[in-house]
């Protein structure tokens, strides 16, 4: 009996713990509620992102990196490009409706590292594919939007005023699964449409974890971009 | 395994170009060798571009490359990244400056790395043609074409092309082709040979 009451109280822990931020209704009215208003922080069209990437392992292994993506935000296709600062590509895939790996090195090979790597650039640069189900302010008054996906996971973005934005990805659990923050005046453009992100820090939660810190190197808008 | 084999030929034809070993200037590779017996220091600012079908522009990266026989080696990236490769009294790490902070590279590629300073030192004699990874050819140019025996390797570097200067003892450029599109070159300017360079140069950042 103790140990049934031992569970559940973990369990009433583990739910409170991993659930969802409350959203609070937004009194000014001249926070969007529309879904183009709370996604206008994503790229349109075609992009050339570069980025030197740190990535922290677990353990505390630290390794540097150069990353290229190529994004169409139009018909959601992927290319990526990761090499060393010698420039010798370790990976290169593309996506379109499915994912071709032209070139994996190991450890780059593996096709869950492919997989992953696919899901974490459509969290940062795609618009969240779901629906638009709330809208608000968080505790601490930044703006939400909160998305539900078609996988019934959900995506909350945040806007800590002008200076940067966040993303977080949840489970049909509620447990975080990613989080990305963006710090838009740290070597970041401004190329007319929306603000380039000087830096994005991508945290994986899922066991291991990891953490991707993105200074930007350059945004090119591709010639056919609309 | 394989990717650390693949990152050592990389790093080997990267470095074998910064050096700006004696090559050419001859006709054979004897004569490259005696050419190459003569330098004993070299300093040169580069410029790495990464061309790939892909890419709207290269990618371009710049730098400072030191080296000092017989196995010192100072290869400095000042952007995009800012690293720094430091091999001295048989050591070899890797810093990366960002923020203001310096902090260490832990990759993987590293081993490699103390691997080919290794062969560095058979390089500076002008052996390229005894590299038993490569297949050396001296053609008009003057150039160097390494090719990769293996076939695994050359899935993953076709060749290696150097462009000797009318110096003895520079390069001009070197270019590693990963495929027919997708290239790395590295152009090499104001190349020094044999300047003093102070012992502390590859020990600290």
């Amino acid at each position: 009996m103790k140990q049934n009451l031992f569970l559940l109280c973990i369990l009433c822990l583990t739910t409170a713990c991993s659930g969802l931020p409350k959203v609070y209704p937004d009194r000014n009215l001249s926070w969007p509620v529309r879904r183009p208003q709370c996604a206008n922080l994503f790229p349109e069209g075609r992009w050339q992102f570069s980025h030197a990437i740190e990535a922290e392992m677990p353990g505390g292994r630290k390794g540097m990196l150069i990353g290229v993506t190529l994004i169409s935000s139009t018909d959601k296709t992927i290319q990526s490009i990761i090499m060393t600062i010698e420039g010798m590509v370790l990976f290169e895939a593309r996506y379109d409706r499915r994912l071709v790996v032209n070139r994996g090195i190991p450890p780059f090979d593996a096709e869950n590292f492919a997989r992953g790597l696919i899901q974490d650039i459509q969290l940062i640069f795609f618009a969240p594919p779901g629906t638009l189900i709330e809208s608000g302010v968080l505790d601490n008054g930044a703006a939400v939007c909160r998305f539900q996906n078609p996988d019934k996971g959900y995506v909350d973005i945040i806007q800590h005023g002008p200076g940067g934005w966040e993303i977080r990805q949840y489970d049909r659990r509620y447990h975080k699964r990613r989080s990305i923050k963006a710090i838009l005046n740290k070597g970041g453009i401004n190329p007319g449409r929306f603000n380039v992100p000087g830096r994005l820090t991508l945290t994986s939660h899922d066991t291991p974890g990891y953490v991707l810190k993105m200074d930007l190197i350059e945004a090119v808008p591709l010639k056919d971009n609309k | 395994m394989q990717k650390t084999r693949i990152y050592h030929l990389f790093l080997c034809a990267v470095i074998l170009a910064s050096a700006g070993l004696c090559l050419g200037w001859a006709d054979t590779w004897d004569d490259i060798k005696a050419a190459s017996g003569k330098v004993t220091a070299i300093r040169a600012e580069f410029v790495q571009e990464k061309h790939m079908k892909i890419l709207v522009r290269p990618l371009v990266s710049q730098g400072m490359f030191y080296f000092k026989a017989p196995r010192s080696l100072r290869w400095e990236y000042r952007s995009p990244i800012q690293s720094i490769l430091l091999t001295h009294g048989g050591k070899t790490r890797r810093f990366i400056r960002k923020d203001g902070k310096v902090s260490e590279d832990a990759g993987a590629q590293l081993p490699a790395v103390q691997m080919v300073l290794h062969e560095i030192t058979q390089w500076l004699k002008g052996r390229f043609d005894e590299n038993p990874m490569f297949s050396s050819h001296l053609e008009p140019g003057p150039k160097v074409v390494l090719r990769p025996k293996e076939k695994k390797f050359a899935g993953m570097i076709q060749r290696i092309e150097l462009i000797l200067a009318d110096r003895p003892g520079m390069i001009r450029s070197v270019t590693i082709f990963e495929g027919e599109d997708s290239f790395t070159r590295l152009r090499f300017k104001k190349v020094v040979l044999n300047p003093p360079l102070p012992d502390d140069l590859f020990g600290k950042i």
